[in-house]
């Protein structure tokens, strides 16, 4: 599925639209070398997530995925399987710095937030409304990630 | 930035949105998993509140002075 054009403020229509990670990269991680860094911090990350094989949904928003020349940094949101907290202890310190803000921040340029499915579809969908406004409460698109595999 | 009283009430809401998902979450998971999750939602609460009180420490006559 193919995301739409951004609008005149920059940013994706209202709504959650979904794409591969390909997709994401080839429509926002190309065309500066801050975005393909960006591009770049975003693939590791979400390999290192999906290597705990309990990542479950990802979001994306924030300055990436609209029309700046020069995003800071990357937003997302990470939707663990439930029971995952359990296992939160025992990551690997690879795998644990995805899930560490300050260590995302500086490994990923990334602000990492997250949750377990525990946290139910009424809080995720009301948290992913917040999403939906910029911090200058402009309504604005925000991306799921859709695995091809 | 907020300048209207419609954009306060949806940075409001959002912070409420925010809130009630720490509570759900603090209900939900581990302490450990809790505080680490936590850590950049509180930080983007505090920033959040900030807009809102810069907002709220304007007097409606210098908001609507920069909305011409």
């Amino acid at each position: 599925m193919s995301l739409p054009a951004t609008l005149p403020n920059g940013f994706l229509p209202p709504g959650v639209h979904t794409a591969s990670l390909q997709a994401i990269i080839e429509r926002f991680g190309t065309a500066t070398p801050r975005r393909q860094v960006l591009a770049g911090r975003l693939e590791e990350l979400l390999r290192v997530a999906r290597a705990t094989d309990q990542l479950q949904r990802v979001f994306l928003w924030g300055s990436f995925p609209t029309d700046a020349s020069f995003p800071c940094d990357l937003a997302l949101f990470l939707l663990m399987q439930a029971g995952f907290e359990q296992a939160f202890r025992h990551l690997p310190p690879t795998q644990r710095d995805v899930f560490e803000h300050e260590r995302a921040r500086l490994q990923f340029e990334a602000d990492v937030f997250w949750a377990t499915a525990a946290i139910g579809i009424e809080e995720l969908t009301a948290w992913l409304s917040v999403y939906q406004l910029s911090r200058d409460m402009v309504p604005r698109g925000i991306i799921e990630v859709i695995w091809d595999d | 930035m907020i300048e209207t009283q419609e954009q306060f009430e949806r940075a409001e809401e959002a912070l409420g949105t925010m809130k009630r998902f720490l509570l759900v979450a603090r209900r939900t998971h581990t302490p450990e998993a809790y505080t680490a999750l936590s850590a950049p939602i509180l930080r983007e609460l505090q920033e959040r509140e900030r807009d809102i009180l810069v907002y709220l420490s304007r007097s409606p006559e210098v908001v609507v002075g920069q909305e011409e």
